[in-house]
């Protein structure tokens, strides 16, 4: 036993050592906290896949400032004083001077606060929560997918038109959840529908049966969810086997690709907002798609989600404003960000994509998507089809609505 | 009140599936005196043996030979572990399983992907019912039904079988029951894999209520031990009243703190009854 110690500390300490005096190369690089483990893991891999992408891609094109990048990876847990400890982790041990990551908008705003006072860069790539960029917006925090605000005020409208006016809302218990049920409530009352009442789910629940039994007790014409990960894929089984989709019409807010897949065809039911799918019929996307299935032959999901997309713009837009800085330098490059216009052409999206100067809020179009029946779909991966878009200029808050002041630049 | 009955009775059919994972763990708990974590896996274990199978020789099939291979693991994990550790202190059991937990995961990660899975009910009891005072899922009826039927099964063995009462004689004392010229270390052998059984029928029956993936195993250990603990350790009767309590607890009120319900109704019976509500002296005590 105490040999084993012995040699075992021998073999770490060797480890370490090595790890010491190997010269610095000449390499960017960017920490990436995303969840391996937790809720969030599905999520995790496929942003993770996204960013890993685009670093191949800038390095193939010459690199940035004429370096390599690098991720480094940690995971977050889907847990925020998880991921604030690797976030510090990063830049203490790391030296890395931006972040990027996400995935659950209490873990983005633990690590934005960690950034901001560290002075380096945070791309938030996969929350939703309207904080992230509101209450907790930060001069060195910028998000990439739309808030709940945007995502309300495209879906909801639709769902009142073709739905009905009855809602009844199965919100996450937690910042995003909250967001999601607050928006949807905002839209309902301006067009004076009936909310007819609310759970609040914990996160981590696996069994909705008695919050199915009191949604369905109270006969709305929507069910409008605000659940997401492991839990919205467990939700999505037991809405079908509880025959809830026969009664209502099932709305997720921001439907993940993710949860769906694992949920499968049969029990994929209604009609939802979400920031991106891969059908959006662009040749920007189509080539995404294209390079996604080269690149990732054989993975469990086939497809790139919202997830991927998120990952690979952000990695993409954050080597392009170091290049344009001309300099590593952390306030140069949010300068260089700020107020940047990611052209049609490239946005992944319809329209262009506006990285907002006073919330660092990307604008960016909103979709809603109709689950398509079992009958009707190509192979496994197609789930949806897009019905409607709206561009984020049209539904972003104003400034007068998300009155943010942004620290001053770093040092 | 009317929903007051519906949730009661979403609330017993489900402490009933929750009472059959909780028994096998209580069963291997009371004889063996073996924290096992692998428990969740086992149950984890079933539901993908069960996804992998029924594409090709549908439920029925699919569910015994699931169990029976969810028994087998269990006796491999006996014979060649967990045996080293009986009569020593539990924490060794427990971080020996935990470990085996653990690798157990990542072997599922490894053949099924870290994805989650969706697994169908049965078309012959798929949709819904009209109770009257509700539509009800027929699968979670159905699986109520097979829950209390093997609650049963294990009662039988347990209460009216020579190989019950050699079980329980040996929980109580073991030297004596060796001496009386018993296989004692078969037996224990036996039990593991009866235990092992039981997580792996409930994986069967739960994988179409929830999505399977890797880490639903650790998902319903808890639930399991909180059970176990209420109900009393080793105790039967424990575990299914345990298993209800929870089941109910968790229905009666939807909402955010629903929880958290279970573990203050643990703290406050184990303030009144320190071994759990029929339970017997046990190694948590010692």
């Amino acid at each position: 036993m105490k040999k084993l110690v012995t040699i075992l500390s021998i073999v770490l300490l060797s480890g370490l050592l090595w790890s010491q005096s190997s010269p610095a190369e000449e390499v960017i690089k960017i920490g990436v906290v995303s969840p391996a483990s937790g809720n969030y893991a599905d999520h995790g891999a496929l942003e993770r896949r996204g960013m890993q992408m685009a670093v191949e891609e800038l390095n193939q094109a010459g690199g940035v400032l004429g370096k390599n990048l690098q991720l480094v990876a940690e995971d977050s847990e889907t847990n925020p004083q998880v991921a604030a400890r690797k976030a510090r982790r990063l830049i203490e041990v790391d030296k890395v001077k931006y972040l990027m990551g996400g995935v659950s908008s209490s873990v983005a705003i633990a690590v934005g606060e960690v950034a901001q006072r560290y002075g380096v860069i945070f791309f938030a790539t996969n929350q939703n929560s309207d904080t992230v960029t509101g209450k907790y917006a930060h001069r060195c925090v910028f998000r990439v997918p739309p808030n709940m605000a945007m995502a309300l005020r495209a879906l909801g409208p639709y769902i009142l038109e073709t739905v009905g006016n009855r809602w009844y809302f199965l919100t996450h218990d937690y910042s995003w959840g909250w967001s999601g049920t607050r928006w949807a409530r905002n839209v309902l009352k301006a067009h004076n529908g009936v909310d007819v009442g609310e759970s609040k789910v914990p996160l981590g629940t696996r069994d909705f049966s008695a919050f199915l039994i009191k949604a369905r007790a109270t006969k709305p014409d929507a069910l409008v969810i605000t659940v997401g990960g492991v839990d919205r894929a467990a939700l999505m089984e037991q809405i079908y086997e509880f025959g809830i989709h026969k009664d209502m019409t099932v709305v997720h807010t921001l439907y993940d690709y993710e949860d769906a897949w694992a949920a499968g065809p049969k029990k994929n039911v209604g009609i939802h907002g979400t920031e991106w799918y891969y059908d959006i019929d662009k040749p920007d996307v189509r080539e995404f798609v294209q390079k996604y299935k080269k690149r990732w032959l054989g993975v469990a999901i086939p497809v790139p989600t919202q997830d991927t997309a998120n990952g690979y713009l952000a990695t993409r837009e954050l080597g392009r404003a170091i290049q344009r800085a001309g300099t590593e330098n952390v306030a140069a490059v949010i300068k260089a960000l700020e107020g940047h216009v990611i052209p049609e052409s490239e946005s992944l999206r319809h329209g262009p994509i506006t990285i907002r100067d006073w919330d660092h809020q990307f604008i960016c179009t909103y979709y809603v998507v109709r689950s398509k029946k079992p009958s009707e779909i190509r192979d496994r991966a197609d789930l949806c089809e897009i019905v409607k878009w709206v561009p984020g200029e049209k539904t972003a808050r104003t400034k007068a609505e998300n009155p943010v002041k942004l620290e001053p630049y770093p040092e | 009140m009317e929903l007051f009955l519906c949730y009661l009775t979403n609330g017993i059919v489900n402490g009933l599936i929750y009472a059959v994972v909780a028994l096998g763990f209580t069963l291997i708990l009371g004889v063996m005196q073996v924290i096992n974590f692998s428990h969740g896996l086992l149950f984890a274990f079933g539901a993908y043996f069960s996804f992998s199978l029924m594409k090709y020789v549908g439920f029925w099939i699919a569910l015994p030979i699931s169990c029976f291979f969810v028994g087998v693991m269990g006796i491999l994990i006996e014979r060649l572990a967990v045996r080293r550790v009986y009569g020593k202190n539990p924490l060794f059991g427990l971080l020996l399983t935990f470990g085996i937990a653990m690798a157990l995961e990542e072997v599922i990660r490894m053949v099924w992907g870290k994805p989650g899975h969706s697994v169908t009910a049965p078309d012959f009891i798929a949709g819904v019912v009209n109770l009257g005072i509700m539509y009800y899922s027929k699968y979670r009826l159905f699986l109520a039904g097979l829950s209390a039927l093997v609650i049963l099964l294990v009662w039988i063995f347990l209460e009216r079988t020579p190989y019950g009462a050699i079980i329980k004689a040996g929980a109580h004392d073991s030297e004596m029951v060796m001496a009386l010229g018993k296989n004692l270390p078969k037996m224990r052998t036996l039990v593991f894999g009866l235990g092992a059984a039981l997580a792996g029928v409930a994986g069967v029956i739960a994988a179409p209520i929830h999505s399977i993936r890797p880490v639903m195993g650790t998902y319903v250990l808890m639930p399991a031990f909180v059970i176990v603990v209420l109900g009393g350790i080793g105790s039967f009767w424990g575990s299914i009243i345990g298993g209800l309590i929870f089941g109910i607890s968790t229905s009666l009120y939807p909402g955010r703190f629903t929880d958290i319900i279970p573990y203050v109704l643990m703290a406050l019976i184990l303030l009144w009854r320190p071994r759990g509500l029929m339970g017997e002296k046990s190694i948590l005590e010692v």
